[in-house]
Parts: structure tokens; sequence; C-alpha cells
């Protein structure tokens, strides 16, 4: 399905993790940083923006978390709800 | 509307619609008339709940035709003075609207769309009629013997579908001959072989004025599946492509009745396939009561000559699950099912 047809921001997220697309039925888990990821993402804020703001707050080895996030990000791609 | 009559009372693993419209009507704050369980086996376990039916009774089997469903119908009439039937299994439709204009005459009133339109959305007729109207459906093949060449002639994977019943995946051809045997065998032919088109499942419910309009439409998609993939859990979605789909074919029928659209969203295209127009409720009309559509107690509605407020389609995110439980009855009341073909709670309790 194309990106701009599947609305980042009319995702349902629960703040235990559930995420419910409304449109298709799709539901997934996340944990409480993906869910703060994609609440950032359907305020407006960019990929970058959000990166950069993680590794100010989080104490942990940057290159560990550059993959996991970009893998969170590479997740949402593949489901079209970001672009490239 | 005081006394209705519903259909399809089995509750069983594949469950059919009567006991979910039961319910949607018992729970209307509004309804207050007595149900009528009509069935065609006194083991169709809906028969057996007095929450559900205020009386029971048996009815021909379709195959014994429209004049011997008449004819057992003014019997019930006689002691029920029905005002309303809902049928609600397919291969039953035919005769109910073959009597439409009789049981009007009796005074039971029926929402049910002329036999042409019920012929348009039948799964033989499915390919021209989606045509027509510019939907797609799958590619779509006619078979009416086991070792017909068409066999041969779609790609695989392929669905092999009964006229009425059963659909299951062939990943090999044989296989699809294996399946085409097996569902014949039940169901007959002719049997319907149909391009897989990867994607997406979604379901519709609605309900059509008979002049072109969409009294109220919920759709939803599968969560689990049984092995006959049937809804186990299903959630609400709103999905408003989906619903301009389902108001194009109501409109494009004029459909005069209940409908569940089976569709599919092909992972390759985006596009909205029809795989299925059922000419009944769901088994999981319930769930659209739960977010906020009683479709069957519109339907009540329209025979009575009312025009229902505009739908809005229900709220999405409403889950239901199937979950099983045991009804206890006396040997008693199945075997007055079998002998007199007919139970009235009101007596036995």
């Amino acid at each position: 399905m194309p990106a701009e047809r599947k609305a980042l921001r009319n995702l349902a997220i629960s703040d235990s993790g559930l995420v419910f697309d409304p449109a298709t039925g799709a539901i997934a888990t996340s944990n409480s940083t993906g869910v703060r990821i994609l609440r950032e993402l359907c305020e407006g804020k960019s990929a970058a923006q959000i990166r950069e703001a993680l590794f100010g707050e989080y104490d942990t080895d940057r290159e560990v978390l550059e993959r996991d996030i970009r893998d969170f990000l590479a997740q949402l791609q593949g489901q079209g709800y970001l672009h490239e | 509307m005081s006394n209705v009559a519903l259909t399809g009372m089995n509750a069983a693993d594949s469950p059919a619609p009567g006991v979910p419209v039961a319910r949607c009507l018992r729970e209307h704050p509004d309804f207050r008339g007595r149900i009528v369980g009509l069935a065609y086996d006194a083991l169709e376990s809906g028969l057996l709940d007095p929450r559900m039916v205020d009386a029971a009774y048996l009815l021909p089997y379709p195959s014994a035709g429209a004049g011997a469903l008449l004819e057992r119908l003014r019997a019930i009439h006689a002691i029920e003075q029905l005002d309303a039937i809902i049928p609600n299994l397919d291969s039953e439709l035919p005769n109910f609207i073959a009597i439409e204009k009789d049981l009007l005459e009796m005074g039971i009133r029926v929402w049910l769309p002329t036999q042409e339109q019920f012929s348009m959305r039948s799964k033989t007729n499915l390919p021209r009629f989606s045509r027509e109207l510019g939907v797609r459906t799958p590619r779509t093949w006619i078979l009416n013997e086991a070792d017909s060449p068409i066999l041969a002639e779609p790609t695989l994977p392929m669905v092999v579908k009964g006229a009425f019943y059963e659909a299951y995946v062939a990943w090999t051809r044989e296989q699809a001959r294996q399946l085409v045997q097996r569902i014949a065998t039940t169901w007959g032919y002719p049997i319907l072989l149909q391009e897989f088109i990867a994607g997406e499942e979604f379901n519709v419910v609605a309900l059509g004025d008979g002049e072109g309009g969409l009294v109220d439409a919920v759709c939803m998609k599968k969560l689990v599946l049984t092995d006959k993939r049937k809804g186990w859990a299903c959630v609400t979605i709103d999905n408003p492509k989906l619903l301009e789909f389902t108001r194009r074919i109501v409109s494009g029928l004029k459909w005069k009745g209940p409908m569940e659209v089976e569709a599919i969203q092909s992972k390759k295209d985006s596009e909205l396939h029809i795989i299925e127009l059922n000419p009944r409720f769901p088994a999981w009309v319930y769930l659209a009561k739960a977010a906020g559509a009683n479709l069957p107690y519109h339907l009540l509605q329209l025979l009575n000559g009312e025009r229902p407020a505009p739908g809005k389609g229900g709220r999405a995110g409403v889950v239901f699950t199937n979950y099983t439980t045991n009804l206890v009855t006396e040997l008693g009341s199945i075997s007055t099912l079998f002998t007199a073909g007919e139970l009235h709670y009101e007596k036995a309790l």
C-alpha cells in the first residue's frame, strides 16, 4: 500500500504500547521507546530530529541505538507508514 | 413489529447468522417483540436457547421447494401471527424470494432482493456484474465436471470454491482436482476456480434500502481465523475507501436487504477486489451492533416503513472473539422438536 494511504497520524497508540491502524485493522505492539518515536513522528518531527534527541537522552552505545532506531524506522517504511 | 421469525439458528464452529441477529434485536431498547427460530434440523443449537427464541419450528429443506416452504409457513403463521421473517441462509433465499408476495398477502413482511438482483451477485455471475460496475474481481473459471480441461487454465496458486459454501487455496493442480471432488461431493457443481490475489482481506456488513441507498455499513478485519478461514476474532475498522466501494456495489445493484461484502486489497496494486457478495447478514453482525450500527433492527425499521437515521459506519477498534460454552437443555425439548417440529418455551419453561 502506498505510504500516503496509510496515514501514520491516524494510528491509535496506547501508553501500554498497543498500536492499532483503524483503516486496516492491523495491530502491533511496541516498547516505550517505539511508542515515543511513533508519537513524535505523528507530531511531525523528522526521523533525524528524533534520533538526535534520543542520542542525547540514552546513556548507551551510540552504534547500538543508531541500529535499533534504523531497524524500527525500516519496519515503518516496510509497512508503508513512512516514505524513504 | 412484534413477531419476527429468523432462520440460520445453528451456532456451531462455523456459526450461522440467526443467533447474532436475534441478539441484536433482543438488545435494542425499542424491541418488544417475540422471536421465532426457524430451522432445518432439531439440533440447530440456537433453537435450544430460550434467551434467544420464544418458540422454534422446523422447516422443510430448501430442496423441497418454495411451495413446501409456503405451506409450512402458513401453518406456523396460524400459531405465531408473524409480522416479519429475516432469512439468514444463502441456499434458502431463492425460495423466500419466490413466495414474497404470498407472505405479504398473509401479513408477513420480508426485506429481500429480487431474483434478478440475487442472481447478479452470485459467484457465477459476479465477474460480469463487476465489469458492468467497474469494480474488480479475481478472474474466475466455472467448472461443471471433475476432469474438465479448465482445471489447467488458472495460474497457481488458485482458489477452489463451491457455489454456495467452502473455499480453499490450491497450490498444485492435483490439490485443486482433489478439492473440486471434495466440494462437489458435498455441494455439487458448479465449482469455481479463482485467481489467487495476495493481499489483505476485509469484510463489510451492509444494509441496502432497495433504491440504491446504503442504510449503514460496518467494515471489519479478521484477527484470528478458524481452519475454514472464518473470523474467530475480528475488529471493526474505519476504511473510507472500502465503505465507498460497498456504497458503489449496493447502489449498482439497488440492493434490497442485508449484504456481506468480502473484499481483498491487492498487495500488488492496492486495488480492492470483490471476493464474494453474500446476500444476508454475516454471523459477525453482532460486532456491527456493538460498534453502534444495529443493522438487524434497522431492517425491522425499514419493514415498518420507517427511515433509519443515516449511519456513520460504526466505531473503529471494537473487537469480538468467539468463545465456546455449553448450553444445557432437557432431552424433552429436542424430542418435541423432532416429533412435533415445534417447541414453545413459554409452555416448556
